[in-house]
């Protein structure tokens, strides 16, 4: 049910910003218009205080932002996943890999991003990069606990004494048991993903010079404000946050199928119980 | 005491990367010392000569290694370094004086958030597949994923611009002169901060929350209070809640981080002076210090958050006492 | 309507929704109680519907179970239809319960004097201090020392934590208890101890029972009436050692044969094996459930369902043999 509303959010947002960009008519560097214009039928999403067409920044300014969210979702989900899936079965690897995921999260991560995208030189990638050594914990704690859950369980200990190698056990039995789970943390990751970085952008620490929600919303908190362009801040923001919401939505219904717990129905009936 | 050991622990490695990423960072970025001495804005040459020698730039690393933990243990209070952009404050100093208008911020948007969760959960986990539980459910997923700047610029645009109800920036008005008007004017300022603070806090919180609770509500003993002819109220605080919130508590250290993360950016939003506005300032000012003496603190102060939860844990959950 | 029944179950219908389908777990169940201190021991193996029929009398039926049809009656008064506080009130101030698995049962995170203080101000409207002294009092009776009134539910041992259930059951004086498998957990030394201990609350306090196990040793000098249920239904109903002794429903013999005492009629191997995903209960029938295990069975017990019916001896059997 979640599931459906998140699609049906997010299609509806890239097909909108899609043609956007296939149809529209300006550019998003060009200065076509008056300043400060709200929303109107020649320029739906409004301008900025240069004339923008803002229309075109967000529906150009997708991209960049959903391309850091889902590299660095993806980054984080396959390193969080097996570290998750060792670090969670084998008993040598279990203290260090726990440390090290308690320990990333204890740091502030948009103060840790900050912290390193004001020393190095800010770019997209570099964004990407830490996302990714932020994300993977996150990940690697939920794959983790997974995994504990399964390990001792009457099928794998069956695959154990039947003579598989522990290495095939991990990767052949647990880790497809797993890999639903890491599904629905990509998608979550990439959720949060855009959502951090569009905030380190914000602050200023990206590219602003090129468009992106994030650059788009640092311009807007220096200038909008002083000059009442509500619609410049609210347009690039909501396309983010419907995104974000969309990708969360899923994930938790993934999430929610995968774990007859978190059903609300249904669990509590067993021969024992009667 | 097994398990508060174990917690200290890794807040001791957490303590130790931070400040040995302190030390190593400023020394990694090539233009670090140099800036210092080149800045060419508020320092003084001669001041940045002396500057430079107390970090012990020149020096071989070891002995820097060593004047920096001297610097940070063995001085009172501890110094991490001068300002460029205020110099000639220190860090700590700088960082001390505004941290009063975070913490204020950390604290009653915690316990707001805390109080949120608490009453939802009460009313909304019990029964199952209710309105409220499900509007709940939603509106936490909701708030949990959206950008917080941005819902603060929004609320920012529409409640003080637009509806001109509370202040645009600060924590205080410049016109407030002690006394009552002085603490209304703090409230004013604080309620869009502390509100959307809360909200974020609720909404994550009462997600975890609601994993817990599923699991709880499947034990036994909440059908055997059931069975007792005990209200749903006491049923859903003494048993429900009471059991469910352990896990929340136990991750309050992480909590800690995500919510100095989310201050940083409603503070800068909101033009609020607390540690979150000084350390943007302070990227945006390449004021380098600064922002590595905020790391270093504030990271302080989330093993500080979590300490005080496990604490609290340990007095919680009577299982984790072990008196043998 | 008055009558002298303390308790009346009558033709009690429970289904369980799973998906699509449904199992009924109760197939039109009735028992009567009568006023004084009447026990009743209820046996069956698991899928039976036992617990659910303890559920039923306190109507705690939960989604995905449904009560269908049928009334149970307090004094007179249906509970299934009784008002909130009313049904409040009757929980464990009239009916109470002594769970299974005092471990899962009781509140980790309380002293085990808590619950019972709890129900006490609850019900009783007693101060903080009445209620502490009550409860302290209740946990002696059973066996509770003053000074392990203040233990969590984990540092006790088994035994003293079934203790504690016993305790809490008692702490209002009701007037019908269910024990719902009280000993399966324990050790069977403790059993034995935990078994008297009933035993002598019952009699002191002339309370009603309904003890319900899957061991039917246990009941031989517990209760005075014993009824089997198998798959929702009750197959045989009768005085216990009648029952024990002289079984009449072809189920009922298979469970006492499996006691291997030297007076069971059947030899041990000549019980059959329960066919795999048979034990719960499935939607209504018109045939007998057990016809698949039965070594008797005939025709007619595939095309009709056998009712409750007086045998010699006193017995009530649904068993086509005796009809």
């Amino acid at each position: 049910m979640s599931a459906k509303i998140g699609i049906l959010i997010i299609a509806c947002v890239l097909g909108f910003l899609f043609s956007a960009v296939l149809f529209g008519h300006h550019s998003p560097q060009a200065i076509v218009g008056p300043a400060d214009a709200p929303p109107s039928l020649k320029y739906p999403f409004g301008t900025d205080y240069l004339g923008h067409d803002l229309l075109s920044q967000v529906a150009f300014g997708a991209f960049p932002t959903l391309f850091i969210g889902l590299v660095a979702a993806l980054g984080g989900t396959s390193i969080g996943f097996l570290a998750g899936l060792y670090g969670g079965y084998y008993q040598r690897l279990q203290p260090v890999i726990s440390g090290a995921i308690d320990v990333v999260l204890s740091f502030p991560s948009i103060v840790l991003l900050i912290l390193i995208a004001s020393l190095f030189l800010a770019s997209n990638n570099l964004i990407a990069i830490s996302l990714v050594l932020i994300l993977w914990a996150t990940v690697a704690r939920g794959v983790r606990a997974q995994v504990a859950s399964l390990k001792n369980l009457p099928y794998v200990d069956a695959a154990r004494t039947s003579g598989m190698s522990e290495w095939r056990v991990v990767n052949r039995v647990i880790a497809p048991a797993v890999a639903p789970i890491a599904v629905s943390y990509f998608v979550l990751t990439v959720s949060i993903g855009i959502v951090i970085a569009t905030s380190v952008e914000w602050i200023g620490l990206g590219n602003v010079t090129e468009v992106s929600w994030g650059s788009i919303l640092y311009y807007a908190q220096t200038y909008a404000f002083i000059r009442g362009d509500w619609w410049w801040v609210v347009e690039p923001g909501l396309m983010l946050a419907l995104v974000a919401i969309g990708f969360a939505l899923i994930g938790f219904a993934i999430e929610e199928e995968l774990n007859p717990r978190l059903r609300t129905y249904g669990d509590k009936f067993t021969s024992e119980n009667i | 005491m097994n398990f508060l050991l174990k917690r200290a622990i890794t807040y001791l490695v957490v303590f130790f990367v931070v400040l040995n990423l302190t030390f190593i960072l400023p020394r990694l970025v090539p233009g670090n010392a140099a800036e210092l001495l080149a800045s060419g804005t508020r320092v003084p040459a001669s001041a940045a000569v002396a500057i430079a020698a107390r970090f012990g730039l020149g020096q071989p690393i070891y002995v820097q290694y060593v004047s920096f933990l001297k610097n940070i243990f063995f001085t009172w209070p501890p110094w991490l370094g001068v300002s460029y952009g205020y110099f000639p404050a220190t860090v700590t100093s700088l960082f001390m004086g505004r941290i009063g208008w975070s913490l204020g911020l950390i604290l009653s948007s915690f316990l707001f958030g805390f109080l949120l969760i608490y009453f939802l959960g009460a009313k909304s986990l019990l029964k199952r597949k209710s309105k409220v539980e499900t509007g709940s459910l939603y509106a936490s997923i909701m708030f949990n994923s959206v950008p917080l700047f941005w819902v603060s610029m929004v609320l920012l645009f529409a409640f003080a611009i637009h509806f001109k109800i509370f202040p645009l920036f600060g924590s205080t008005g410049f016109s407030s002169s002690g006394g009552l008007s002085y603490v209304s004017s703090v409230i004013w300022h604080a309620v869009l901060p502390i509100t959307v603070l809360s909200l974020s806090i609720m909404a994550e919180g009462f997600l975890i929350l609601r994993g817990s609770a599923q699991d709880i509500l499947r034990s036994n003993y909440i059908l055997a209070a059931k069975t007792r002819g005990l209200s749903d109220w006491t049923i859903s605080t003494g048993y429900l809640l009471r059991n469910s919130l352990l896990p929340l508590v136990s991750i309050l250290s992480f909590s800690m981080a995500s919510l100095i993360s989310r201050v940083v950016l409603v503070e800068v939003v909101f033009g609020y002076p607390g540690v979150g506005d000084l350390l943007v300032d302070a990227v945006l000012g390449r004021d380098y210090p600064v922002i590595e003496g905020s790391f270093f603190y504030l990271t302080i102060l989330v093993v500080i958050g979590g300490l005080i939860g496990d604490v609290a844990l340990m007095r919680l959950d009577p299982r984790l006492r072990i008196n043998r | 309507m008055e009558t002298n029944s303390l308790l009346r179950i009558s033709d009690l219908v429970v289904d369980y929704h799973i998906g699509k389908s449904f199992v009924r777990a109760l197939d039109n169940v009735s028992l009567d109680f009568s006023a004084s201190g009447e026990s009743v021991g209820l046996v069956g193996e698991s899928g039976s519907g036992k617990t659910t029929f303890a559920m039923s009398i306190l109507n705690l039926i939960e989604p995905p179970g449904r009560i269908v049809s049928g009334k149970v009656e307090y004094k007179g008064q249906n509970v299934l239809t009784m008002s909130k506080s009313h049904l409040m009130k009757y929980r464990w101030g009239e009916v109470s319960m002594i769970y299974q698995s005092a471990m899962d049962s009781l509140n980790p995170v309380k002293q085990v004097s808590q619950p019972i203080i709890e129900v006490i101000r609850k019900h009783k409207k007693a101060s903080k201090k009445e209620a502490k002294e009550r409860a302290l009092q209740g946990l002696q009776d059973v066996g509770i020392p003053l000074n392990r009134a203040n233990a969590y539910p984990h540092e006790l041992s088994g035994g003293m934590r079934q203790r504690v259930v016993i305790a809490l059951a008692l702490a209002l004086s009701p007037r019908l208890l269910i024990a719902d498998e009280p000993t399966s957990a324990l050790d069977v030394v403790t059993q034995r101890q935990i078994l008297d201990l009933i035993k002598r609350q019952i009699a002191e306090r002339g309370l009603s029972l309904i003890f319900i196990t899957h061991e039917m040793s246990l009941l031989n000098g517990l209760v005075e009436q014993i009824a089997v249920m198998y798959r929702g239904e009750i197959v045989e109903k009768g005085r216990a050692w009648e029952v024990l002794t002289n079984p009449k429903h072809p189920y009922t013999e298979i469970l006492i044969a499996s006691l291997l005492t030297s007076n069971s009629k059947l030899r041990p191997f000549e019980t059959r094996v329960n066919p795999p995903g048979e034990s719960a209960a499935v939607s209504g029938s018109n045939y007998c459930k057990f016809v698949n295990r039965c070594k008797y069975a005939f025709d007619r017990c595939r095309k009709e369902r056998p009712l409750l019916k007086e045998t010699s001896g006193g017995n009530l059997v649904a068993c086509h043999k005796y009809t």
